[in-house]
């Protein structure tokens, strides 16, 4: 009982310390058939279902940065019909500091596909290309390649 | 919109905390299944079936020895394939894989599913053609009430699968087609 205390406490401290890398990701996946909420709180029960068996391999920003977004791309989540999702009406402008540049980027973003969008977070977090594709899975070449062409296509559709 | 000109903007943007630990709490106790969850379970019970049908040799009480071959292994060979699916499906890790390696994995189980599918449909015609030919055919007085009880329940056996099949495969797999059709896309440029 006393261990199961710990390991809340562990976990509760570690959303806390990391919880500007669970919004970033969830906002950059929000939709109106996927709130902010609704996503956030997956990615929190992904992350405290797999925290047991985090072992220290890799950093905890790099171990959440693959769970939040596997949740968001993937089908991790849950069906709507099963599950009721605490009460919690937040958009973007509420948690994000809304600058024009940053709202420019959400319009954007929008646009994107899903491994794309992730490719921008991880760049605009300044992951290292090795980094990035140790989360995604890609090869580091390719990174690099996709970053470029995701660079010019978003100062295309700007210029649209 | 330049990339590298928002960099830092980015990185200065404050996340204002909106969420407290007690609904952390509730968010961790508020279960419910994944549709990857689901397809983990589903395939499990596929295996327990597949078991399952193994003394049901006694109770469909066949008499000919190609049939009960036939059935018998067909039923192991299933069971091995069922149980390789579910294992292969069971790697899949959500903390320990990238995205694109997860999203090959889902490219892989639905292709699988697929095929399955059309050898099932398959499988299944044969058996009821190799049932019917070796069980009704010798016994002529009521050949033709067997043969419409068979075509029946083989028609009945036939509209279930597909249901089967559409709630537990379709329905999930539908899930995860836009991850799947982009990995494509990245696996195309990776050639």
């Amino acid at each position: 009982m006393k261990q199961t205390a710990n390991v809340d406490v562990q976990f509760l401290e570690m959303v806390r310390q990391n919880e500007g890398i669970i919004y970033k990701v969830t906002s950059f996946y929000t939709d109106t058939e996927h709130p902010l909420g609704d996503l956030y709180q997956e990615v929190v029960l992904n992350l405290w279902k797999a925290f047991p068996s985090f072992r220290g391999d890799s950093k905890y920003s790099t171990w959440i940065y693959r769970i939040a977004l596997n949740t968001c791309i993937s089908f991790y989540r849950r069906s709507k019909k099963n599950i009721s999702y605490v009460d919690i009406s937040m958009d973007i402008p509420d948690v994000v500091d809304n600058s024009e540049e940053i709202q420019e980027l959400y319009k954007l973003i929008n646009r994107l596909g899903k491994i794309e969008r992730a490719l921008v977070l991880l760049y605009l977090d300044d992951k290292s290309y090795k980094e990035i594709a140790e989360i995604t899975g890609l090869t580091v070449t390719n990174v690099a390649t996709k970053i470029s062409r995701i660079k010019d296509k978003l100062r295309d559709m700007s210029n649209e | 919109m330049d990339l590298d000109n928002i960099k830092k903007t980015w990185q200065e943007t404050e996340i204002k905390p909106t969420i407290d630990n007690e609904k952390i709490q509730k968010m961790i106790s508020n279960e419910g299944r994944s549709a990857f969850n689901s397809l983990l379970r589903y395939e499990k019970i596929g295996i327990i079936l597949l078991i399952v049908c193994i003394p049901m040799i006694f109770a469909l009480s066949l008499r000919h020895t190609p049939v009960i071959v036939f059935y018998l292994f067909s039923v192991v060979v299933f069971l091995v394939w069922q149980v390789y699916k579910f294992k292969k499906l069971r790697r899949i890790n959500l903390s320990e894989m990238g995205i694109t390696e997860i999203s090959s994995h889902f490219y892989w189980y639905r292709k699988v599913i697929l095929k399955e599918f059309v050898a099932g449909l398959v499988w299944f015609i044969f058996f009821f053609i190799l049932f019917g030919y070796f069980e009704l055919l010798d016994d002529s007085d009521y050949f033709y009430r067997h043969l419409i009880i068979l075509v029946i329940s083989a028609l009945i056996g036939l509209f279930v699968a597909i249901i089967i099949y559409k709630m537990i495969y379709w329905n999930n797999i539908k899930k995860m087609e836009n991850s799947i059709r982009e990995i494509q896309d990245f696996e195309e440029d990776n050639k």
